[in-house]
């Protein structure tokens, strides 16, 4: 039997388990009778502690600011070449004054 | 003739090319505008050539009278066959009213002479002048781009603002060298070909040259 | 004269490393009432497993052929930078003390590479466990190396040893010999030794570094055996060059040259014999148990680093 993924980070899953905090659950059913189960079912689990405190929030910002960004983009290529000539206009005069 | 008299026909020339930059933008037929576009390159040519004569600058001759023969000629040739084949409606076409356009186009003049008014060009020709007028000149051009709907009233702006940028070379620097130079003008008769055929294509395959169908593509 | 001297260190290194698991092994069948092995006996081992055929499985890759060269030539790299009986090492410059740790991380990357390779769970056994005390392991050994450098001001192994050997003999300097507690206790975790694995068990349950090596046989396993003596030998002599420095060559004359190395050969086996009894009195720990040593480790180490960066001794 081959050492499984799992099964390989079981020890460093124990050692550190402040910060993965696992979570194990067993269930067993049976015909009522102690002695003869019928099924067992188990599941383990990890708290993905790094998703959710660094990752996740991060890119909740990103994507919120580029959402309020995207109304720059209207498809009109006037409202493009208006930037590119709004921003000419607004430099010569700029240059000008700091002179 | 003597400089004076020169200098003089000169800022006459530059007037009435700031003059029919301005019936450019206030055309409210598509025809008239290229008729007023026509007028614009003659009065270029005229300042090249007097440019010419008054500094004795020989090679100039050449692009003025390349100026005359393609901008006041071939291509309003080609636009107006080009608007008879697509028979698209001649009334102009603008995001903003006339008056409007010739406030903003005004604007654009006295941005144009309060940046640039006070600048001093080494061996300018005959005067300081032209620069402020070239700069108008360009900012009338991309006003023209930036408000006009149909593909050849952009066209038309484009063509505009080259034709400043050529009085800005010609009178700052006498005119860049002649390679260049026909470079240039060849670009801009290629250029025209060109949209004249691509304005059929598009038409063919979209049945419009309408641009407001390209607000489709965005995030 | 430098480079002879520098390349000279190296074959010492590789000539006496198995000398210093004799001596351990020696200690501990006194303290048993055995005689014990000689000194030609663990030489003759290394031989006798030169000798011998190798038997490797079908199902093995690349990398459990290419396994032992890539620990051995690992360990001789990290050996390169450390500096014996003479005052510089081959290869040393500044920086260099991550590089030694990242050598010996690059080696036992393999070796627990190769300990999947062949697909038994003793192998997943060895190498899980290797892996979870060498991430509680190395932290600690780079932040004493932190340390010491900071004391030292320079970031090289070589530099570090230059610098103690200047100061006055025996001041006892506080969160100096923190560092030293926690180097020990990293030396006891990487040369597999009883608090942590016992070098001479049989039973696999109870294997870290010999599970992972159970497939091997041969030329390959008498390279890896050879790499893991020398691992020991150089933080042994780490532990001794950087703490007790004094009596190191700087000049090539031929009698201080001779002087330094009998010096440093009874240094070396003075710590041999603090290891050695350490394993005869301790029992070894449970596998669990051991990130709690570690964990002192780690402590010791943070202390000597901060207290260095804010009160300095």
């Amino acid at each position: 039997m081959q050492y499984t993924a799992t099964g390989y980070s079981k020890p460093l899953r124990r050692i550190f388990s402040f910060l993965y905090q696992p979570a194990r659950r067993v269930e067993v059913e049976d015909d009522g009778l102690e002695v003869l189960r019928t099924a067992k079912r188990f599941e383990s689990k990890v708290h993905p502690f790094f998703e959710e405190t660094f990752y996740k929030p991060l890119s909740r910002l990103i994507l919120s600011v580029s959402q309020k960004v995207k109304a720059i983009q209207t498809g009109h290529i006037q409202l493009y070449l208006s930037y590119i000539f709004v921003t000419l206009v607004l430099l010569l005069i700029f240059l000008r004054i700091s002179r | 003739m003597n400089q004076e008299l020169i200098s003089s026909l000169i800022h006459l020339m530059g007037m009435l090319f700031l003059v029919s930059s301005f019936a450019m933008i206030a055309s409210p037929q598509l025809l008239s505008c290229i008729r007023f576009y026509a007028m614009h390159s003659f009065f270029l040519a005229a300042i090249t050539a007097l440019v010419a004569y008054g500094s004795h600058v020989e090679h100039l001759y050449v692009p003025a009278i390349l100026t005359l023969i393609l901008k006041t000629w071939v291509i309003p040739q080609i636009f107006f066959r080009l608007i008879g084949r697509l028979s698209i409606r001649r009334e102009n076409d603008s995001y903003i009213n006339i008056p409007f356009s010739l406030v903003l186009a005004t604007f654009m003049v006295f941005a144009a002479y309060y940046a640039t008014g006070d600048l001093k060009v080494l061996n300018p020709a005959f005067s300081n002048e032209f620069v402020p007028l070239a700069i108008a000149t360009i900012l009338i051009g991309m006003l023209m781009m930036v408000t006009r709907k149909k593909a050849i009233s952009q066209v038309l702006g484009l063509l505009l603002l080259e034709n400043g940028l050529f009085l800005m070379a010609v009178t700052m620097t006498f005119g860049m060298p002649l390679l260049v130079e026909l470079g240039i003008f060849f670009d801009v008769l290629v250029g025209a070909i060109m949209m004249g055929i691509f304005v059929f294509k598009i038409r063919d395959a979209f049945d419009g040259i309408d641009t407001d169908d390209l607000t489709g593509l965005k995030g | 004269m430098n480079l002879i001297l520098s390349i000279a260190q190296i074959v010492l290194v590789l000539i006496l490393a198995p000398s210093v698991s004799w001596w351990i092994k020696k200690i501990k069948a006194l303290s048993q009432n055995r005689i014990g092995p000689t000194i030609l006996q663990v030489y003759a081992d290394l031989g006798k497993l030169f000798q011998k055929g190798m038997v490797i499985s079908d199902q093995a890759s690349w990398i459990f052929r290419a396994m032992p060269y890539i620990l051995f030539s690992s360990a001789l790299m990290a050996a390169s930078l450390v500096p014996l009986f003479f005052k510089s090492s081959l290869l040393g410059f500044s920086g260099d003390l991550i590089l030694f740790v990242y050598f010996l991380a690059l080696g036992r990357f393999f070796l627990t590479l190769a300990a999947l390779d062949t697909g038994t769970t003793f192998g997943g056994m060895g190498s899980s466990r290797e892996m979870a005390l060498s991430s509680l392991a190395e932290p600690a050994l780079l932040l004493s190396f932190f340390a010491l450098a900071y004391r030292a001001g320079t970031l090289s192994i070589e530099g570090i040893v230059l610098h103690f050997s200047l100061e006055a003999p025996f001041p006892i300097l506080f969160f100096t010999s923190m560092a030293f507690g926690s180097m020990l206790i990293v030396t006891f975790v990487e040369s597999g030794r009883i608090p942590v694995d016992n070098p001479a068990t049989h039973l696999e349950l109870t294997m870290i570094h010999e599970a992972m090596i159970l497939e091997y046989s041969g030329r390959c396993l008498a390279l890896i055996e050879w790499a893991h003596q020398i691992k020991q030998f150089l933080f042994l002599s780490l532990l001794v060059n950087i703490f007790s420095p004094w009596g190191l060559a700087d000049s090539t004359m031929g009698i201080h040259l001779l002087f330094s190395f009998l010096f440093f050969l009874s240094k070396i086996f003075g710590l041999a014999f603090v290891i050695g009894w350490v394993e005869i009195h301790t029992a070894k720990l449970r596998l669990f148990r051991v990130p709690d040593l570690l964990a002192i480790a780690f402590v010791f180490a943070v202390i000597s680093l901060l207290g260095q960066l804010m009160i300095g001794r």
